[in-house]
């Protein structure tokens, strides 16, 4: 018999689990495996405290950070199981396919703390604030200044980024040059 | 940085228009799985008989996990037997014992000592599997699974754990620490920093009856090779 929270949950999974999947694909660091994992587990714990979660002033920066927590949560896990080991891409040239690059970036990514990832994630994809970003990681503003800062220093040097400096944002200030044809994502 | 977010947009995967109603169903009947789980739980600590009785159950099932047993997860071939690739001359205290490994060294990896019983289940570059002689499992989507197994890599510094019991220890004078992993029984991960700020990870799954020691004594005798690749996540 399915009741309210059934019917409920049901509509926010078809609305919202595709960006749940892209986003915690990005927090994996493309381990793909490991997202739908994370996003099987995040799903439930809203379905657990779904009172609490119809009740949150922002449930966007509720799941996303059950999301989160997931991922840290992960870490202080078992291996349970092996991942095969893809070989270490080339170098991104200008003439380069995009899968590479997605390639290159989930490599750049794999060698940031889990916490560290969750910041540029929430900052340059979801286009969080920095004091949303700060609310969905649960620290304060200034460590998500400090670590979007070094995320990007560390990024910057993996990726060898052809962007222009005064491109990129200072740390802590929103992105302001977006490509104009990106959908806006909002978990 | 516009390109960060382009290509972390490519990077997220694809965006199907929907989602698949059976995916959605099996979400849903996971998430009220749980919720019966927890509530059957809730009741069973209020009587105090499901946590007797499922203490009772896994002691069983799993001997080795009993304080002071000797016993090595079902299947294994315990004790103080050499495998083929084993040698002998190994003690029992602290778990199922070790002995000299006389095999061919695995790749990215050598080893001094080996579990009694146990062999190389699987090796590469990415990392090294130890388990009981015999150990037979398919792999499921390419993964092999840790489960039952010793497994050995090298890590880098974003897998070091934080938030879960830690021990400090020494490894052939090199600092280090086993953590007690969350979930997993009495599965522990050794870190051992190593020259380059990589970690010599060792996770040791639960029901092998190790102590502490034991696993710093089997750390003490693997070596990194040149060959071995750190992974990272």
């Amino acid at each position: 018999m399915k009741t309210v929270r059934d019917e409920q949950f049901r509509s926010y999974v078809l609305d919202r689990r595709v960006e749940l999947v892209r986003t915690a694909t990005l927090l994996t660091a493309g381990d793909r495996h490991l997202a739908e994992d994370l996003v099987q587990s995040t799903l439930t714990q809203l379905y657990l405290a779904w009172p609490a979660f119809q009740r949150a002033r922002n449930p966007n920066a509720y799941a996303r950070r059950a999301l989160v927590n997931a991922l840290v949560d992960e870490k202080r896990r078992p291996w349970r199981r092996e991942h095969s080991t893809p070989d270490l891409p080339e170098p991104v040239s200008p003439e380069t396919g995009s899968s590479t690059a997605a390639d290159q970036l989930n490599q750049a990514l794999r060698e940031l703390p889990p916490r560290m990832r969750a910041a540029l994630v929430l900052r340059y994809f979801h286009d969080l604030s920095v004091a949303d970003t700060a609310e969905a990681l649960g620290c304060t503003q200034g460590t998500v200044k400090s670590q979007t800062a070094r995320a990007l220093d560390r990024l910057r040097l993996v990726l060898d980024c052809t962007a222009d400096d005064q491109d990129a944002p200072a740390p802590g200030l929103r992105p302001t040059s977006f490509s104009p044809v990106l959908p806006a994502t909002n978990l | 940085m516009s390109d960060l977010r382009t290509m972390m947009f490519q990077a997220a995967g694809p965006m199907p228009a929907t989602t698949d109603v059976q995916i959605v169903d099996q979400d849903l009947a996971r998430a009220r799985r749980a919720l019966r789980h927890r509530r059957v739980g809730r009741i069973g600590a209020s009587s105090g008989l499901v946590a007797v009785a499922a203490v009772g159950a896994f002691a069983i099932a799993v001997p080795g996990l009993l304080p002071g047993s000797a016993s090595t997860p079902s299947g294994t071939a315990a004790g103080t037997s050499s495998s083929a690739r084993a040698g002998s001359s190994g003690t029992t205290v602290g778990g199922t014992a070790l002995v000299s490994y006389t095999g061919k060294q695995p790749t990215g990896y050598t080893l001094d000592k080996v579990p009694a019983g146990w062999e190389i289940n699987r090796s590469d570059a990415g990392a090294l599997l130890l388990a009981p002689v015999g150990f037979a499992e398919e792999p499921v989507d390419g993964m092999v699974s840790f489960q039952g197994k010793i497994a050995v890599m090298q890590e880098g510094e974003a897998s070091f754990p934080s938030g879960i019991p830690m021990d400090k220890v020494q490894v052939a004078g090199r600092p280090g620490v086993i953590a007690h992993m969350k979930g997993g029984g009495d599965t522990r991960t050794l870190f051992v920093k190593q020259r380059s700020g990589d970690y010599l990870a060792i996770q040791v799954w639960s029901g092998l009856g190790w102590s502490n020691d034991r696993i710093v004594e089997f750390a003490a005798g693997v070596h990194i090779t040149k060959s071995a690749t750190v992974s990272q996540g």
